[in-house]
């Protein structure tokens, strides 16, 4: 697989311009707000223009940058300062339009929040599935996971969602 | 895309230009420095750890500020830490061992523990799992026994109940067999990579050994950071730490102390098990009010219109000269001895600068590790002027406590955020504290639970409040997460999760997995006689606790009920024409329970099987009687008949709409039940329900009361809601249906003959409300209503407002006249 180190690099810019919405997708689900996501954002295409990881082919530069994204979610939330402080926004008021996500219906909203409820590895593989459209030997191979656990993690979290979502909508 | 919703909902997850632009500045900014640098090397490896530090704070403080200058360095990922695949380049693999080794790690779960708790308390088993798929493997798999069902027979108690080691928590030998099980553990969940930014490799700072027990730290050894995030949730807004039963005729319990100042009736925090009180943000005792509000502890004379303060305590440590930071979250009032828990956290600009504090460099080891519990004990003989008694210290953040019999019990969840190191027990042994000084816990102290999800140490002390001592105190390294006390013996519970996977076999053109997906509850019992604590026992039982009113002590034996959702799947692959399918099994729907089980935790009696497809919302146990209330479309309250706890039986089942989250024994033969109600599935506004339990084969309900309300903190804290038998009174805080959600305290009467009646939905002075930490109570003929920062006065007939006093600065403003006492404090510790 030396044939990778022969690529070219992609610029940065034309890999922002080309995964700024997968990246920033993302980052939403696996952060709490608007703003977190942002940092996630940011901090993914900071890491990948200092590396510059020599992504030879476009899907191992998705998968880099789907692993990578995912780690500094996961650094934020469970850095320290997020443990120490306490969030304003957690609780479901009012006030917390504002600085949350929020998508154009309330049923998708309440989709949304479904999901991000989910524990994260059943997260990461329906954000995969549902939304990046990707095929599940693909999510096996970004994540680095058997294709059995993809699947097993996709049916899981599909009921988990099914059984949040039947109390309040009834989407199924 | 796999359906219109999905890529209606992906296409609106975009980033902002604006957010496109920073990047690019921040970009630019990253070019030029690294330019600087004579270098596109990462930023340079022989900065100090504390660099490293700075950097997992960095990020989130800049999204404090949204137009935050995104400080270059700030992304410094130590090189190989978040991408170490990426030097390897000719390696196949790209993405980071970190990520693609054993799912994310103790780290995540811990957080999501906590986070799930903030909505629904089942939940917060479903986010362990991370970890549980694996910790269940290594600590688990081989012990659980095939057959980890409840069985009906109280004559096989051994295949019910999953007894794990020799039914009480193993006591390890010394630090060192902790140190390698926290080490392997750490190792195995791969947060040891995760970790190594934040953990020091500093060994020349002054050790504290084994031997030397005791360790002056005017700077609170390990630090304490952090707490606030955790402990606020887990006091406040967590729906798991309910309690109540007493307050039934609403004479309060009066203990010895007390009698003083008792001139009149007045309400006490609701608890879940009469006698045994629970903390709170505000206590009185029929004469003077104490509030916990704005990090301060205001106290007040209460006296209707002329209620005035009359001394405020600014906790010591939160002077500008101090480095720490203490954050009062709940208290006891116990006679004159007013006990205050909270969170102590050192600033952690300390750690960042790396200061040192004398001989040690706190920089380099306490960050990652610092939390701790502090108890503070004031003498309030004379409420104008407190004076500080004593004050505890333990590691961890603030789980719960309950006091009984003088007696206050503590417990704290410390999670082992920090890598162990093996020659220092501070490094992995929970510290216990007084004063400034710190130690080790004593080895006798700690027992091991046989299934560690995480790295995470219940402590349990107990103090006398009489004597102003600690009495004892004992630590088991295990999670819990459901904790309930009783006058003989304190219960702690945590979920975990099992995941099996059958070996695959082959049907015709398919290779099978089985998948076995299974939540369980790890139940310890700690025995308490006048404050000492014993570690008794300990059992395994299918199926997981809602909060801690699903246990409860009756005659000797513990009641529990739980919901089973255990589920079971098999993907078949078809290898020939790469075609997979999931086949559910649709029969596994979750079911509830309910267990009895004896003082050696074994099952004596169980009820199973029931409300297929639903959850459990709320239970109470009544002495020899149980109700529980399960839900998906319609709400059964059932209710048990527990008498014989060899056998006990269902009795009646009553189905209505909605269902309650909050059940309240309303003196005799009555119910009341708070919940929401519900037309189908759809969830709909705030609901009392009154039942009629003197019949137990035939329970009704009796009147059902929809409220103007959509949401109550009362549905899940019981400390915010107000019920008195005698005086008719039901009072929670709301947050309205109509009128621009408005945040109400409601307060209805209940008579056997109208049902509820609204007296009235009372407005509130404080402008920014918070629809948590509202708190209602009378003295007299007065109702307080707390809210955040004001102290709202009521005529309890009329309902009329009589007044209001605002607690946030030293400035008192009133609608009456009242001035204000400068505090004669702050109250210094040594």
């Amino acid at each position: 697989m030396n044939t990778i180190a022969a690529e070219p690099l992609l610029d940065t810019t034309e890999v922002i311009n080309r995964y700024k919405d997968m990246v920033y997708g993302i980052a939403l689900t696996h952060t709490r707000n608007r703003s977190d996501a942002e940092d996630v954002f940011q901090d993914v295409f900071l890491v990948y223009h200092r590396k510059q990881p020599p992504c030879g082919d476009e899907e191992r530069l998705k998968a880099w940058l789907i692993t990578t994204t995912l780690y500094c979610a996961k650094q934020l939330i469970t850095s320290s300062w997020r443990r120490k402080v306490v969030l304003l926004h957690e609780y479901p008021t009012e006030a917390s339009s504002e600085e949350g996500f929020h998508f154009r219906t309330d049923e998708q909203d309440s989709v949304f929040s479904a999901l991000q409820e989910l524990p994260r590895a059943y997260r990461t593989v329906l954000h995969l599935f549902y939304f990046e459209d990707m095929p599940l030997a693909q999510i096996a191979l970004a994540l680095d996971i058997k294709l059995g656990t993809v699947k097993a993690r996709l049916s899981r979290g599909r009921s988990l969602m099914r059984d949040r979502l039947k109390g309040e909508y009834f989407y199924a | 895309m796999r359906d219109p919703i999905f890529q209606d909902m992906r296409g609106q997850m975009k980033p902002d230009d604006e957010v496109l632009d920073r990047l690019k500045t921040a970009l630019e900014a990253d070019l030029t420095n690294q330019v600087a640098e004579g270098s596109f090397a990462p930023a340079p490896t022989g900065a100090p750890q504390t660099a490293a530090l700075a950097n997992g704070d960095v990020n989130p403080d800049s999204s404090a500020c949204p137009d935050g200058d995104v400080n270059p360095d700030s992304s410094a990922f130590p090189d190989g830490d978040v991408n170490p695949g990426s030097s390897a380049s000719s390696s196949t693999a790209l993405h980071s061992p970190v990520m693609s080794a054993p799912p994310p790690s103790a780290l995540g779960s811990g957080r999501d523990r906590r986070r799930g708790r903030f909505s629904v308390a089942h939940l917060s088993a479903a986010a362990v799992l991370v970890v549980a798929v694996i910790a269940a493997s290594i600590f688990f798999s081989g012990r659980l026994s095939p057959e980890p069902h409840m069985s009906l027979e109280p004559t096989t108690p051994q295949t019910s109940t999953l007894t794990v080691g020799a039914g009480v928590a193993r006591a390890p030998s010394d630090y060192q067999e902790l140190y390698r099980l926290l080490d392997l553990h750490r190792a195995y969940s791969g947060s040891k990579a995760l970790l190594g930014a934040e953990v020091a490799s500093d060994v020349t700072r002054s050790e504290i050994s084994a031997d030397a027990a005791f360790v002056e730290s005017p700077q609170a050894d390990t630090g304490a950071a952090g707490a606030q995030g955790e402990t606020g949730a887990q006091g406040e807004a967590s729906p798991a730490p309910m309690a109540s039963l007493a307050q039934e005729a609403g004479e309060p319990v009066v203990s010895a102390g007390e009698e003083k100042q008792a001139t009149g009736s007045y309400s006490e925090t609701n608890v879940q098990v009469k006698g045994i009180d629970e903390a709170d943000i505000i206590k009185t005792d029929g004469s003077f009010l104490y509030v916990l509000a704005q990090d301060e502890l205001t106290i007040l004379k209460a006296a209707g219109s002329e209620t005035k303060e009359l001394a405020r305590v600014r906790f010591a440590q939160n002077q500008e000269d101090t480095s720490y930071r203490f954050t009062p979250q709940e208290m006891y009032l116990s006679g004159s001895v007013l006990a205050v828990i909270g969170a102590r956290s050192q600033f952690a600009a300390t750690y960042e600068k790396g200061e040192t504090d004398g001989a040690r460099d706190i920089a380099a080891f306490g960050y990652a590790r610092a939390i701790e519990t502090e108890l503070i004990l004031y003498d309030v003989s004379d409420p104008s002027a407190p004076k500080l008694l004593n004050q505890f210290s333990q590691s961890g953040s603030y789980a719960t406590s309950r006091l009984f019999d003088n007696t206050l019990y503590l417990v704290s969840s410390y999670y082992l955020s920090g890598e162990p190191v093996s020659d220092r027990p501070d490094s992995y042994i929970p510290l216990i504290g007084e004063g400034e000084i710190r130690a080790c816990m004593d080895i006798e102290d700690i027992r091991i639970m046989p299934d560690i999800q995480q790295p995470t140490y219940t402590v349990v002390t107990s103090f006398d409040l009489g004597s102003c001592a600690r009495v004892d105190e004992k630590t088991v390294l295990g999670s819990a997460e459901t904790i309930y006390m009783s006058s003989d013996n304190l219960y702690l519970g945590s979920s975990v999760f099992t995941s099996e996977v059958k070996e695959p076999y082959a049907d015709s053109v398919y290779m099978v997995e089985e998948h076995v997906e299974k939540r369980l509850t790890q139940l310890i019992r700690i025995g308490i006689s006048a404050g000492a604590l014993d570690v008794a026992a300990q059992c395994v039982v299918d199926g997981e606790l809602l909060n801690q009113f699903s246990l409860d002590e009756y005659a000797g034996n513990l009641r529990l009920v739980v919901t089973l959702h255990n589920t079971s799947y098999r993907v078949l692959t078809d290898a020939s024409h790469n075609v997979e399918t999931i086949q559910y099994d649709d029969q596994q729907v979750s079911t509830n329970a309910l267990y009895v089980l004896d003082q050696s935790m074994e099952t004596i009696g169980s009820v199973e099987g029931l409300a297929q497809d639903e959850r459990i919302y709320s239970a109470r146990f009544a002495g020899s009687v149980g109700y529980m209330v399960t839900y998906r479309q319609m709400d059964p309250l059932f209710a048990f008949d527990l008498s014989d706890p060899r056998a006990p039986r269902i009795t009646s089942e009553l189905k209505i709409p909605g269902f309650s989250t909050y059940l309240h024994p309303f003196g005799e033969d009555r119910l009341l039940g708070l919940g929401y109600s519900a037309t189908g599935a759809v969830r709909e506004g705030v609901k009392l329900s009154m039942f009629n339990t003197a019949d137990a084969f035939n329970v009704t309900e009796l009147f059902a009361q929809s409220v103007d309300a959509r949401e109550s903190e009362a549905l899940s804290n019981h400390k915010a809601v107000l019920v008195d038998v005698a005086r008719t009174i039901i009072g929670f805080p709301g947050i309205k249906d109509f009128g621009g959600g408005e945040i109400c305290y409601f307060v209805y009467s209940y008579t056997d003959t109208g049902g509820f009646m609204l007296r009235g939905e009372l407005s509130l002075s404080a402008s920014a409300l918070s629809w948590q930490g509202i708190r209602g109570l009378f003295i007299d003929d007065y109702l307080y209503v707390f809210s955040g920062d004001w102290l709202d006065i009521f005529d309890l007939v009329t309902l009329t407002s009589v007044g209001s006093v605002r607690l946030s600065d030293a400035a008192l403003s009133a609608s009456k006249e009242s001035t204000a006492i400068e505090p004669s404090l702050p109250l210094a510790v040594d």
